[in-house]
């Protein structure tokens, strides 16, 4: 079956929400209606406002690997979360992809900089418009590329929140995103072509973990370091750690098969289809500190 | 932060039009006579207002014989173009030297900029990347070497920027972009979007990073109702535009306004209305409404 494939799209969505065919495509409906602004304004009032317990959050760079470690996270019955971004479930976040730069928002980093020096997040509108997937029961997990930025504001809205940033080779990284996405209007234009150049893709990587590393660094206590290699290689024992990380009890998790499981929920994590050193990880502010400057060498030669 | 407005001047007296009729028709007008009382009334205000301004110059603007022009690179067709305008304009249409020692009296206010060395464009009948850079290069090194400061701003000939990846891996400078750039306009949709503009505001000024580093800043607002059609409309328009970018109140937003020192010397009304309109954005700028910064200074605030 193709990706356009109607079936093989039909797949995804009952994959993606665990439901039956017209329970999943109902639910698929209303989160694209919910994600534009009009909808959202009809639709909000039909949910109950209430606050979390508290609100997590998972960052990284595109491609590395923070929908499966938020997925893996969320499998603990105090957690609930939204089934896509939550920055195109809010008004409250920009999502800095505009002018046709699907999964490169470094090259709109001219607005993102702007935003982090002006330090404004209106959390009020982020945990309204999030209402359909809040539990006051429950911790929400947040995951949104664009939160990466955005953790000092974050740390100043829920001062109890945890990070689990995500980390990944640089390489591996530009690849995925290669493989995933392209520039599309100005963007090719700009870039006078249809892919994205590896240039500008390690430019972003750099962009996104140098401002990791320095907010991780004003506050190590709140942020996990999760190499996403080290998850894959061992998806149980890291998840358990994360598990400790956020205080949570970790006695239901099994693994199985390659599934993760805690009580009725369940996630499948393929394996790594290339061998994995444990030199490969980046888990601490060192070994990612390593990286950038092998990363900022490479950029380096002939530029400002 | 305060809102940011950026003025660029695209300094190119004849050369602009140099394989066309138009700077004989403007030369047979007096236009390039006429701009120099204005161009010293321009600086006079520039000086008392303390305003700040990107100066895009033809660097073949400062050659002072046939002998001194550096054309080898140039295609044969644009290079007998531009010995043609030469040796048959009078020194006022192709000579700045004049107009460049009184733009010196005011250089803390003002940023030089490269608009190349014969103001190739990049659609011009047979011109290659490789011609097209070399014009760049020279136009940079005469420019740095005359005014004893680093180049870091180009703006395109024509707006057209098909040559950016190969002068941003030369050197990632600024770049301004036309307004409209990426978009493929039909005649109607072009007098649709001029029509809008009687009650929208000049759109803010985007900053876009490319792969080498190098930003691109699009233009907002060309301060120029002279020329081509709908004359009358334009100035109407130019006019509420004007007075919408004092007003404009989103802290955000650049905008960036571009016209020809030439313009200024077409009608006395269009240079009244642009001193005018420099004297009410100083107030501002002293109320600390607004700041007026160079490109070169957005591209430092982009910087982290």
């Amino acid at each position: 079956m193709s990706i356009g494939n109607p079936l093989f799209i039909m797949k995804k969505i009952i994959e993606r929400h665990n439901m039956n065919a017209p329970k999943a495509l109902l639910y698929e409906i209303f989160i694209r209606l919910y994600q534009r602004r009009l909808f959202r304004s009809l639709l909000r009032p039909l949910f109950k406002e209430s606050l979390p317990i508290n609100v997590h959050f998972v960052v990284g760079c595109y491609n590395s690997g923070t929908t499966v470690i938020k997925q893996a996270i969320a499998l603990h019955p105090e957690f609930s979360c939204a089934p896509v971004e939550g920055d195109l479930l809010t008004s409250a976040m920009d999502r800095h992809e505009q002018g046709g730069w699907p999964r490169c928002m470094v090259a709109n980093s001219f607005n993102i900089v702007a935003e982090r020096k002006s330090s404004f997040f209106d959390s009020g509108q982020f945990i309204s418009d999030l209402r359909p997937w809040i539990d006051n029961k429950k911790n929400f997990l947040e995951k949104s590329i664009s939160n990466s930025f955005r953790v000092p504001i974050l740390r100043k809205n829920f001062p109890n929140a945890r990070f689990v940033c995500v980390t990944r080779h640089a390489d591996t990284v530009v690849s995925g995103i290669q493989n995933r996405s392209n520039p599309t209007g100005m963007a090719r234009l700009l870039l006078n072509n249809g892919e994205y150049p590896v240039r500008l893709l390690l430019r972003q990587w750099l962009f996104f973990y140098s401002f990791l590393l320095k907010d991780y660094r004003s506050n190590p206590s709140d942020t996990y370091v999760c190499s996403y290699e080290k998850f894959i290689l061992d998806p149980y024992k890291e998840l358990i750690q994360i598990y400790n990380f956020l205080n949570l009890d970790s006695s239901g998790l099994r693994f199985k098969s390659n599934v993760l499981s805690y009580g009725s929920r369940k996630l499948e994590v393929k394996a790594a289809s290339k061998k994995i050193n444990t030199s490969d990880f980046i888990e601490n502010s060192e070994q990612l500190e390593k990286e950038i400057k092998l990363i900022n060498g490479v950029l380096s030669r002939g530029e400002r | 932060m305060s809102r940011k407005i950026v003025i660029s001047f695209d300094f190119e007296l004849g050369w602009g039009v140099l394989d066309s009729e138009l700077w004989r028709i403007r030369e047979n007008s007096d236009l390039y006579e006429n701009l120099r009382p204005v161009f010293g009334q321009l600086m006079h205000v520039l000086n008392e207002t303390e305003i700040q301004t990107t100066w895009a110059i033809v660097s073949s603007l400062l050659v002072e014989s046939e002998s001194e022009l550096d054309i080898e690179h140039l295609p044969s067709s644009y290079k007998n173009d531009v010995v043609s305008f030469y040796r048959n304009s009078k020194a006022s249409t192709r000579c700045g030297l004049d107009l460049v020692d009184s733009l010196q009296l005011n250089m803390p206010l003002i940023e030089i900029a490269s608009h190349t060395s014969t103001h190739i464009y990049a659609k011009q009948k047979d011109v290659k990347a490789c011609q097209y850079v070399s014009d760049v290069k020279k136009s940079i090194s005469t420019l740095e070497y005359y005014f004893n400061q680093k180049i870091e701003t180009l703006i395109f000939p024509r707006d057209q920027s098909d040559f950016n990846n190969e002068i941003a891996s030369y050197r990632p400078l600024n770049f301004r972009l036309n307004p409209r750039y990426g978009l493929n306009m039909s005649t109607i949709f072009r007098v649709a979007s001029g029509v809008s503009r009687v009650y929208s505001s000049p759109p803010s000024s985007r900053v876009i990073l490319g792969s080498y580093g190098e930003l691109y800043q699009t233009g907002s607002l060309y301060f120029n109702w002279l020329g081509g059609k709908y004359e009358y409309f334009k100035k109407i328009l130019v006019k509420m535009q004007a007075s919408r970018v004092l007003s404009i109140t989103n802290k955000s937003s650049i905008c960036h306004i571009w016209l020809h020192p030439f313009n200024l010397a077409e009608s006395k009304e269009h240079f009244d209305l642009f001193v005018t309109f420099l004297h009410s954005l100083s107030r501002l700028r002293d109320k600390g409404v607004v700041e007026v910064v160079t490109m070169k200074d957005i591209s430092e605030l982009h910087k982290m």
